[in-house]
């Protein structure tokens, strides 16, 4: 169904584009909506399939059952973290952004913890709720019946709750956590090590278990009802579409270039890998229950390039592509083509070492680890990539006359929304 | 002190609005902008309707994002992208809870002996305003002490310092608790209608490192919100300085 409905979405593009190869603002902008789509079209279809594999785990709880929840998880990761170029840049994905992919959480909120995560009574009281095990919690000094761990009360009571950011009750990571628990290793090797008896009533192990398997059927299907909302927002009609594809596409194509440079020198760059590195911090590792972390920077890397070609391949070989922002720069400015591309292929290489060496020696989380020359210089050099290519970008943004869109909005006199500079 | 200088710095921005003799002091626009700064900021000859600009009150900077609890965390929108990478690195920053040694980090450790919250975000919730004292539910409000000297000055408390410490590592007592008693108030506005209002009365309860001085003095505060700084940062000194009055010559009381 959702191939098909992406195909054809891809033939109106291509078809709207003629002649053949010419990139225009529309025919790019409408390309950056078709990937969107089909990137969280997939995303949401390895979401059915990890909540497939959910169930079976809680039907009949063993080691190959909950093996098969976890790597069904990993290939979930693979469509979203394609998508969050997509977040900035389009409000309306971020404003949405945070549900679903919300982190750094603070685990002993939803379960059972291990001694050296801390009791102290901090600022946020709720550090150890722990409302697998108390089925009545006290949030900012009201008593809260959490008997039903329900999707509503996850979305409505839980998250965020007591206003702490890290209280983050729903999303990739919340599920994450529930399959593998802690991370007890470090910035030695091993990822959390979760028994399958923590949801098996019958043999049960960490206490709670029908409220464990609950937490987790709902954190489930609310993580289904997100992402259907991001796939009808994309579709045909959809808000955010609608939105790239106004003043003629050159909506979108700010948004494809502003999304690129943050995702890339603030947020990767940034927040999720240079923060860890000077810290030396596990904690600081973006998958950090699964020591997947590789595989999201990776695929956010791989994100980035897609919305420039103008080609994203799904996850079952599915192609989408169309008009690209980079025939569009290289009929308009070559020499800012060449250099982007460049840039972007020397950082997906990057990035190739990098998940690499996740694969071959070592975990991101030992990789970032204090007094490892070698792992430091590789994620170090990720990092050097990204930021490099920022320029590029900001080149590009010059060279087809975005500024103006990117940062000001609409200019006409009586505008409201306009902005003075 | 540092409120009150902060609370001029506003006041200033307030002021330079319609000011176009202020503007003229610019040193780092032309003619031409300045004329166009004083004819933005008059005031509005109709409010019928909604000004230019008015949609987006912090200029270029205003977020487009739904204004729901998370407001207050947003970077400007016109940051460069390289500004955009402190942004988030201060931000990471912000919220990392510190632990105390030994951690399997040396970076990340270093917490305590005594302190008061584990990471700034803490207190300051979502980058915005802490709340009160309660003693039912943890903090996000610290208690200042401070002790008159000889000059008639203050100082810090001889043995606690300048503020309370609430929570300490394991192993050792934290410096105290502090306690608030409520009394509520009928209170009768100007109108005449009667409003119940409640005092509070603070003290420190289970003192760690013994009696305080007799003339301890204590202060409470709450987490400032975290918003605007840049902002006002971003004033230009002379936009201040324009409006610098130190003998109130217009009798406006600052």
């Amino acid at each position: 169904m959702t191939t098909r409905h992406i195909a054809s979405l891809a033939a109106v593009t291509l078809a709207c584009a003629a002649p053949a190869a010419a990139a225009d603002a529309e025919g790019v902008a409408a390309t950056y909506a078709d990937i969107a789509h089909a990137a969280y079209a997939d995303s949401l279809e390895t979401a059915e399939a990890l909540d497939a594999a959910i169930d079976a785990l809680i039907a009949s709880p063993s080691e190959d059952t909950l093996a098969a929840a976890r790597q069904a998880w990993i290939a979930a990761r693979v469509p979203y973290q394609q998508t969050e170029v997509y977040r900035f840049g389009n409000p309306l994905v971020d404003d949405w952004e945070g549900r679903v992919n919300a982190w750094p959480l603070d685990e002993g909120l939803i379960d059972y913890v291990d001694a050296g995560y801390g009791v102290e009574n901090d600022a946020n009281a709720l550090y150890t709720l722990n409302v697998i095990a108390n089925p009545v919690i006290s949030v900012n000094g009201e008593t809260v019946d959490a008997g039903e761990l329900t999707p509503a009360f996850l979305r409505e009571v839980l998250s965020e709750a007591g206003d702490v950011e890290t209280n983050v009750a729903t999303g990739y990571h919340a599920v994450e956590f529930l399959l593998w628990g802690q991370d007890l290793n470090g910035t030695g090797p091993g990822a959390g090590d979760r028994p399958a008896t923590d949801f098996d009533p019958a043999n049960c192990t960490g206490g709670n278990c029908e409220r464990r398997a609950a937490y987790l059927a709902a954190a489930s299907d609310l993580l289904i009802a997100d992402l259907r909302e991001m796939v009808d927002a994309w579709s045909a009609g959809g808000a955010a579409r609608a939105r790239v594809m106004e003043d003629g596409g050159r909506t979108g194509l700010a948004s494809l270039l502003a999304g690129m440079g943050s995702l890339s020198y603030g947020e990767l760059a940034g927040e999720r890998m240079k923060l860890g590195l000077m810290l030396h911090d596990p904690e600081e590792e973006h998958d950090c229950f699964s020591d997947n972390t590789h595989n999201s920077h990776y695929f956010d890397v791989i994100g980035i390039r897609n919305v420039y070609t103008g080609r994203y391949e799904g996850p079952d070989g599915e192609v989408v592509e169309g008009p690209s922002l980079q025939a569009l720069l290289a009929g308009t400015a070559p020499e800012v083509e060449r250099e982007l591309s460049a840039r972007i292929e020397a950082t997906v290489g990057a990035f190739e070492a990098l998940k690499q060496r996740a694969e071959t020696v070592e975990a991101y989380d030992q990789m970032i680890g204090e007094g490892n020359a070698e792992g430091n210089r590789v994620v170090q050099s990720a990092i050097d990539a990204l930021v490099a290519q920022v320029p590029a970008i900001e080149r590009a943004v010059a060279a087809l006359d975005l500024g103006a869109i990117a940062f000001e909005g609409s200019d006409s006199l009586d505008n409201p929304e306009g902005v003075f500079q | 002190m540092r409120t009150e200088r902060i609370f001029g710095a506003c006041l200033g921005l307030a002021l330079l609005v319609g000011s176009a003799a202020a503007v003229g002091l610019r040193d780092d626009l032309t003619a031409e902008d300045a004329a166009r700064v004083a004819a933005v900021t008059a005031p509005p000859a109709d409010v019928s309707r909604p000004e230019r600009f008015e949609a987006m009150p912090g200029g270029a900077t205003t977020s487009p994002l739904t204004a729901g609890r998370d407001a207050f965390s947003r970077p400007a929108s016109n940051l460069s992208f390289e500004d955009q990478q402190n942004f988030r690195v201060g931000n990471g920053i912000f919220r990392k809870l510190w632990v105390s040694a030994p951690a399997s980090t040396r970076s990340s450790d270093g917490l305590g002996p005594l302190y008061n919250a584990r990471a700034c975000q803490s207190c300051h919730v979502n980058d915005g305003r802490g709340r009160a004292v309660r003693n039912d539910a943890s903090d996000t409000f610290l208690m200042r002490l401070s002790v008159p000297t000889a000059d008639g000055g203050d100082g810090p408390e001889p043995t606690y310092g300048g503020q309370l410490q609430d929570v300490a590592v394991p192993g050792l007592p934290a410096e105290g608790r502090v306690r608030v008693d409520w009394t509520e108030e009928t209170v009768t506005l100007a109108d005449g209608m009667v409003v119940r209002l409640r005092r509070p009365a603070y003290r420190v309860e289970d003192l760690g490192y013994g009696p305080m001085h007799p003339e301890v003095r204590m202060s409470p505060r709450v987490a400032q919100p975290m918003i605007g700084l840049g902002l006002l940062e971003a004033i230009h000194p002379s936009d201040i300085l324009a409006n610098a009055d130190p003998d109130d010559a217009d009798g406006n009381g600052v």
